[in-house]
C-alpha cells in the first residue's frame, strides 16, 4: 500500500521535498516506515532522525493523520494514513 | 496589577470596535485591562504580539529582550526602527507601543529569559508569549509557566511556516512534553519572511486575548502548523507525557 509523508521546516529541507509516497508492505508500523524514510535520504535526513541510534530523536514529532504517536507507540499503518514528520522551529 | 479598574470614557471609545464583539463585551475589555502579559522576545514573533496586545488594550506588558537594533532585524520586528539602529530593542519597542497607547503600562528589560531571571519575571504577569529563537530561553519560560500555573502561549516561523499551541497548566501539557530535548538540528539565525512571523504573530496574540477574557476556545492540546507557501493548515491533536519532568506527576 501507498502511505504519504509530509515533512515540515528543517526535516523538510533536509528532504528536498514537502511530501512523498512511500510504498510499505501490509501490517507495516509507523516505525518501520519512519526508518525506511531515514534509509531513502541517509546522507541528508538520518542524521536528523535517528542522530544516535535506532531511537527517533525525542525532538522529532511524529503525527498520523492530525494525532501525535508517540516513538514507543507501535501503530499499524493503514491505507487512507497521512503520516508527518516535524522538527520543532523558534522565534527571532 | 493591584485592584480592578473599570473602564474609562476614552477607553470605551478607543475599543468600540472589538467592544462589539459578541461574547466579549465590556467584560472581556476590562479583563483586558487588568491583565498583564510577557512577551519574549520582541523580534519578529514578539513585536507583532506586543502591538497587537498594545492596540487590544491589554492592561500591562512586560517585555524582554536584550541587545542593538541591527539591520537584519528590520525585515520582520516590526517594532524596531532604522533611526534605532546600534540602539537597545526594548527601548525602541516600548517607545512604538507608547505611541500607539499612552495609557499602556510597560515594564521594558534588557534581557533574553533565563533560568537566572525567569522566576522573577513570569511573577509579574498573568500569561505568558513565549517569541523566544533559542530553546533554553523557551524552557526556562515553560518551567515557571508551570511552576506559578500561568498560561502559555507558544508560537514558532521558519521559511513561510508557522506552529502555535496554547499550554495551560492543569489543562494540558507544556512545552517539555512536546519537545523534551533542545532540537539538535536547530539553527539561530534562519529563513523568515515578516509576513510569516507577523501571520502566527496576530493568532499568538488573539490566543492571548481569548484565554485572558474567556472568549472562544483556546488552542488547547492541538498544534497549529500552516505553510503560507501553499496555504497548507493542519491542527494537529498533541500528547501530554506522563513521565514529563516538568509537568509530569
Amino acid at each position: 500500500m501507498k502511505i504519504v509523508v509530509e515533512y515540515t521546516a528543517q526535516v523538510k529541507k533536509a528532504a528536498g521535498v514537502g511530501k512523498e509516497e512511500f510504498e510499505v508492505n501490509e501490517g507495516s508500523t509507523l516505525q518501520e516506515l519512519v526508518k525506511k524514510v531515514a534509509e531513502k535520504h541517509e546522507t541528508s535526513l538520518k542524521s536528523i532522525l535517528f542522530p544516535n541510534s535506532d531511537e527517533l530523536h525525542p525532538s522529532i514529532l511524529l503525527f498520523v493523520s492530525n494525532q501525535q504517536v508517540l516513538w514507543d507507540e507501535p501503530l499499524t499503518l493503514e491505507p487512507h494514513h497521512v503520516v508527518t514528520i516535524l522538527s520543532p522551529i523558534s522565534g527571532g | 496589577m493591584s485592584g480592578f479598574a473599570p473602564l474609562t470614557d476614552e477607553e470605551r471609545a478607543v475599543y468600540e470596535w472589538q467592544i462589539w464583539v459578541p461574547e466579549f463585551g465590556e467584560a472581556g475589555q476590562e479583563k483586558l485591562k487588568n491583565a498583564s502579559v510577557l512577551v519574549s522576545r520582541c523580534g519578529g514573533l514578539g513585536s507583532v504580539v506586543a502591538y497587537e496586545l498594545a492596540a487590544a488594550g491589554i492592561g500591562k506588558l512586560v517585555i524582554a529582550h536584550a541587545g542593538n537594533v541591527k539591520p537584519s532585524d528590520l525585515n520582520r520586528q516590526l517594532l524596531m526602527t532604522h533611526d534605532w539602529l546600534g540602539k537597545p530593542r526594548v527601548e525602541s519597542a516600548e517607545r512604538r507601543l507608547k505611541e500607539l497607547n499612552p495609557r499602556l503600562e510597560i515594564v521594558a528589560i534588557p534581557e533574553n529569559m533565563s533560568e537566572e531571571n525567569a522566576e522573577q519575571i513570569v511573577n509579574q504577569v498573568d500569561l505568558i508569549v513565549d517569541c523566544a529563537p533559542l530553546f533554553p530561553e523557551r524552557y526556562a519560560m515553560n518551567r515557571q509557566s508551570v511552576l506559578q500555573k500561568k498560561p502559555l502561549v507558544e508560537c514558532a516561523m521558519y521559511d513561510l511556516e508557522a506552529q502555535i499551541t496554547t499550554f495551560i497548566p492543569g489543562q494540558t501539557g507544556c512545552l517539555s512534553c512536546l519537545f523534551p530535548h533542545d532540537p539538535p538540528a536547530w539553527k539561530r539565525e534562519f529563513p523568515v519572511f515578516g509576513a510569516v512571523s507577523g501571520t502566527v504573530g496576530c493568532m499568538a496574540a488573539m490566543e492571548a486575548i481569548k484565554v485572558l477574557s474567556g472568549l472562544g476556545e483556546p488552542l488547547t492540546n492541538q498544534l497549529m502548523m500552516f505553510d503560507l507557501r501553499d496555504m497548507t493548515f493542519h491542527r494537529n491533536t498533541i500528547q501530554r507525557r506522563t513521565d514529563c519532568l516538568v509537568c509530569g506527576k
